[in-house]
């Protein structure tokens, strides 16, 4: 029937008042020529009745044998609304120049962001560098070209491994992707010190070595130079250091496990679109504590079609509180525990423990333990960094420039 | 129809299990609580006002009592009546 209606409401309807002594008459008669109604009232003295508007000439001869008086109230429909609509030339107007000047709109650039770059002062030389290209807030769209402006700020940013610019609506978005200089194998790189520490033994394999046995090294310093004779090549090389990682570790003297006790409680939720509809019978969850897992069922999904209906099978159940107390000492051996596996996740399989030592910090209640522990590690420290062939002549000279100095000052002590 | 014929036809639907509707040329009466009457099957309006329809059927009549009945559609096939329900009466 809502087809029917459907289709009434695209070609019009009309209401009428029916008045007369036949009107039962009048309604048989309409029904035996396939005149449809719908919405029949009655009230004093006659009747209200929708009909599709064609049918209202077929109504004169029913109207005149059953002797009843047909008064229109009201015109319903498209074509009714569209001829009012027709009156009001200004609304017409302004929704036209209200999506024209949308359009408009739309069709300049009104912000630039980039992304993917951390440095302020290199977003603010990449927006510089756009805007030498011309292109800024409030030039029309049409005149930019993502692809060719993409290659320009790779051409004059070689520190750049990837450019990708996107017009997003009213927003140019530059997404560009720093180069990062991986060590690789066969590509020239230094060893440089992962964690400042003092040298126990140096096995060299290639390159030059900058440190011996015996020195302190800070975090980042080149150990083994790639460099033979001035040509770059792949340092390598073990570095076996003395190192003093520490870490922290605490633990609560009481802890509180939350168990299942078996009660389950299932509702079942139907959700359509965004609406989420409780199937009866849910009630209330019957637990002070409990845990909530949701189980989301769909219809069926095709390829990328997901059907909007879902159901939803939430189960709660019931748990119970067990508080276990622990002893100072065991709640000291945890937090150790704790420490040293935070310490150990920063160490490579081959290191060796040598010394450990435990500090228990005084805490204002005794309800927390907190210790620090500090190890003795001996680990091979050497990290290779990439370097860009042509730097190693600037360094080269730099280091030489350095080590000079520190020569000279330790002859004047 | 003579009443042999339709004690006939009455005895072949229940035989054959088929919907009596059909074969007897029966009204289908549809309600759904108190709030909407269907008729299929019907031969037109005697009388209606708010409070009483009265449907011609193709045996006797239907009496429907009721508040505030209208009538959603009607058309060759089937009447829909809204309201508040009270009474039906089948007349001959």
């Amino acid at each position: 029937m809502l087809v029917l209606h459907l289709w009434y409401y695209l070609t019009g309807y009309l209401c009428l008042r029916v008045e007369g002594l036949a009107l039962e008459k009048f309604v048989n008669l309409c029904i035996s020529r396939g005149i449809y109604l719908w919405g029949i009232r009655r009230d004093e003295g006659g009747l209200v009745a929708c009909l599709g508007v064609t049918n209202f000439r077929l109504l004169r001869p029913i109207a005149r044998s059953s002797r009843c008086r047909v008064k229109i109230l009201q015109k319903k429909g498209i074509p009714f609304y569209w001829r009012h609509l027709r009156g009001r030339q200004v609304l017409i107007g302004g929704a036209f120049l209200f999506f024209l000047s949308l359009y408009i709109l739309g069709s300049f650039l009104w912000t630039i962001e980039v992304t993917g770059i951390v440095d302020p002062a290199r977003v603010a030389q990449i927006r510089a560098e756009v805007e030498r290209e011309g292109i800024r807030p409030g030039i029309w769209k049409g005149k930019i070209d993502p692809e060719r402006l993409s290659r320009q700020i790779i051409l004059h940013n070689p520190d750049l491994a990837w450019v990708n610019v996107e017009i997003r609506g009213t927003m140019l978005v530059i997404d560009a992707v720093p180069k990062q200089l991986q060590a690789r194998v066969g590509l020239p790189c230094h060893l440089v010190a992962r964690e400042e520490g003092v040298i126990q033994d140096l096995d060299l394999l290639a390159g030059e070595p900058l440190v011996q046995v015996g020195d302190t090294v800070q975090r980042g310093e080149i150990l083994i130079r790639g460099s033979l004779g001035g040509r770059p090549i792949a340092a390598q090389g073990i570095v076996w250091a003395l190192i003093w990682p520490e870490a922290y570790g605490e633990c609560l003297r009481e802890e509180i496990e939350h168990r299942r006790t078996g009660s389950v409680h299932r509702v079942l939720i139907l959700r359509i679109g965004e609406r989420e509809f409780p199937l009866p019978g849910a009630g209330e969850v019957p637990f002070h504590l409990y845990e909530k897992e949701a189980e989301i069922k769909r219809l069926i999904s095709w390829r990328n079609l997901v059907l909007p209906v879902e159901a939803i099978i939430i189960t709660y159940y019931e748990v119970e509180e067990v508080v276990h107390r622990l002893s100072v000492a065991e709640a000291e051996e945890r937090a150790r525990a704790a420490a040293l596996a935070k310490i150990k996740s920063r160490l490579s399989p081959e290191a060796r423990i040598l010394q450990e030592e435990v500090k228990r910090i005084p805490q204002g209640s005794l309800e927390k333990v907190l210790v620090k522990v500090t190890c003795e590690v001996l680990e091979n420290i050497a990290e290779p960094r990439g370097f860009e062939p042509e730097a190693l002549e600037r360094e080269r000279g730099q280091q030489f420039e350095t080590r000079g100095e520190s020569q000279t000052g330790g002859t004047e002590q | 129809m003579g009443r042999r014929l339709r004690a006939l036809r009455s005895e072949l639907a229940d035989f054959f299990e088929l919907p009596k509707d059909i074969l007897l040329d029966l009204p289908r009466i549809t309600l759904q609580g108190n709030l909407r009457l269907v008729i299929e099957n019907h031969r037109g309006l005697i009388q209606y006002e708010s409070g009483q329809i009265r449907v011609c059927l193709e045996k006797g009549e239907l009496v429907i009592l009721g508040d505030d009945l209208s009538i959603a559609l009607i058309s060759q096939e089937e009447i829909i009546i809204e309201g508040r329900l009270r009474g039906l009466e089948f007349r001959d």
